[in-house]
């Protein structure tokens, strides 16, 4: 067998393990009715009561509000709920990591020729894509907020949503390679989840026509420097200029926070799915 | 269970989000807020409530594809001043949005609008050597863009606020061509084949508007304007 034959091969079996655990994670969401229920629950919620119960409160007529938006309330919250849809099935698919070293699923993949890492990319992609899939469903509703439509945004959409997707995912995989207990590892979870979207900019604008010392005096300085900190914030940015042709944040800025974003997790969790 | 999660955002999708189209149904009549004059776009018929135009003829396309007949509402204050809170508009006013709009981001920022024309700047007249005319009556257009260009280009420049005046001017040589967007262009130069259009400033889209929030009477607007 030459060297060549031998790391095609090699790439062969890493392709098809990846892809193994890629089709179990994505299997394991079909057949899990709770989170199919959170899917279609969360957009609803959020952007067809939420939204549409805010919109009025929102009003940019003149000398009505504060701030001078080309948006109203439904369209502002929408690119965050669609984060917020990537957020939770992104970090519950690790849970399936904890299920696997419970009922001894781990131990026997462990202990077969198949590599690690090949392991670790099946769960990050698997829970890539159930994250992807959830938060395409939210788009649905955009006719709903009067957001008109083209292939150029929905594709434009995608690089910031798998970003989210894949982030969240690496986040949980870096939880539950630490945890051994599911109801530790939810707890987790949600202390993550929400304060990550709150604190992003998701229901409430910083007005970007103000500057950063304008920002301070109209909001508490922990408040605006958690938002821009969080590095869900330029995410939900990006998204929104996508859509409504509108951001708060410097785009270079809110790039390089993303890569970052998917890069370290990424690596972090790694690691700690090796050890 | 995914096709029927599918099908319940889809069907959700359609509930109302405001009952805007619904009041106006109910109240038989759309309320249009308008320039006291902007010819050709509105032009007030003397001695009745009624507007013609173009725009007024949209206004019209609209009402009747809602099935509601319009009642016009002047604003005296529209466009005095450069910023529009002064002009005495608000959402209680009326339904519609009418006059003039461009599509820009003060205009965006503050109405929903629905574009339907996109326009090039004309000249009414040769501008050759001497005095030209602006005339901008349009909300949302870069003024101070068009008149920098104007004087870029080595005219000696003069302002107008009024049509008439604009007009007047011209026909009586104080002016050797007007600016303006080219409806309005044509309309200064009086039936005369003058109006040259002009590729050194872009193009502008003339919308219609309704307030923010009002999203099932603009999407009534939408499906009764025409694309740009």
């Amino acid at each position: 067998m030459t060297g060549l034959t031998r790391v095609l091969r090699y790439l062969h079996d890493f392709a098809a393990a990846t892809h193994a655990v890629w089709l179990r994670e994505v299997l394991r969401m079909l057949r899990d009715s709770g989170q199919i229920v959170g899917a279609f629950s969360r957009p609803v919620l959020w952007v067809m009561i939420f939204g549409i119960g805010l919109t009025p409160y929102f009003r940019t007529g003149l000398r009505e509000t504060t701030f001078m938006v080309p948006f109203t309330y439904i369209q502002f919250i929408l690119p965050a709920v669609v984060v917020l849809n990537l957020m939770y099935p992104a970090i519950q698919s690790a849970v399936s990591l904890i299920w696997d070293r419970e009922f001894g699923f781990s131990r026997e993949v462990f202990a077969s020729p198949t590599p690690r890492s090949a392991v670790f990319f099946g769960k990050l992609l698997g829970g890539g894509t159930i994250a992807m899939a959830q938060g395409l469903l939210v788009l649905l509703l955009l006719p709903a907020a009067n957001v008109p439509v083209s292939y150029a945004s929905l594709l434009g959409a995608l690089v910031p949503m798998a970003t989210v997707a894949l982030a969240f995912t690496a986040i949980g995989l870096f939880l539950a390679s630490r945890m051994s207990s599911f109801q530790g590892f939810g707890v987790f979870a949600n202390t993550l989840i929400l304060p990550a979207f709150f604190l992003a900019s998701s229901i409430f604008p910083l007005d970007p026509s103000l500057s950063m010392e304008q920002a301070l005096q109209s909001f508490p300085a922990w408040l605006v420097f958690l938002v821009h900190a969080n590095p869900v914030t330029y995410a939900i940015d990006e998204l929104r200029w996508v859509m409504l042709g509108y951001r708060q944040f410097d785009p270079i800025t809110a790039r390089t926070v993303l890569s970052a974003f998917v890069l370290i997790p990424v690596i972090m969790a790694y690691h700690a799915f090796r050890r | 269970m995914i096709i029927a999660g599918i099908i319940m955002l889809l069907a959700v999708r359609e509930l109302p989000p405001d009952s805007s189209l619904a009041d106006v149904r109910e109240a038989g009549t759309l309320i249009v807020c308008v320039p006291p004059s902007l010819p050709p776009l509105l032009i007030p018929q003397p001695g009745s409530d009624r507007y013609e135009g173009t725009e007024a003829a949209l206004v019209r396309s609209i009402t009747a594809g809602i099935g509601v007949s319009v009642q016009w509402n002047p604003q005296p204050g529209w466009g005095d001043t450069i910023d529009p809170s002064d002009w005495g508009l608000r959402p209680s006013a009326c339904d519609l949005v009418v006059g003039g709009i461009v599509a820009a981001e003060e205009t965006r920022s503050l109405l929903e609008l629905v574009p339907y024309h996109t326009v090039r700047w004309a000249f009414a007249g040769d501008p050759g050597a001497g005095a030209v005319g602006l005339y901008v009556p349009f909300w949302g257009v870069d003024r101070g863009r068009a008149a920098r260009w104007l004087r870029d280009e080595g005219y000696d420049l003069r302002f107008f606020f009024n049509a008439d005046v604009a007009r007047e001017a011209l026909s009586n040589g104080e002016v050797r061509a007007v600016l303006s967007l080219e409806p309005v262009a044509e309309w200064i130069a009086a039936g005369q084949d003058i109006v040259t259009p002009t590729t050194g400033l872009p193009g502008e889209t003339l919308a219609v508007a309704t307030w923010k929030g009002r999203t099932t009477l603009n999407r009534a607007v939408q499906r009764a304007v025409p694309s740009p």
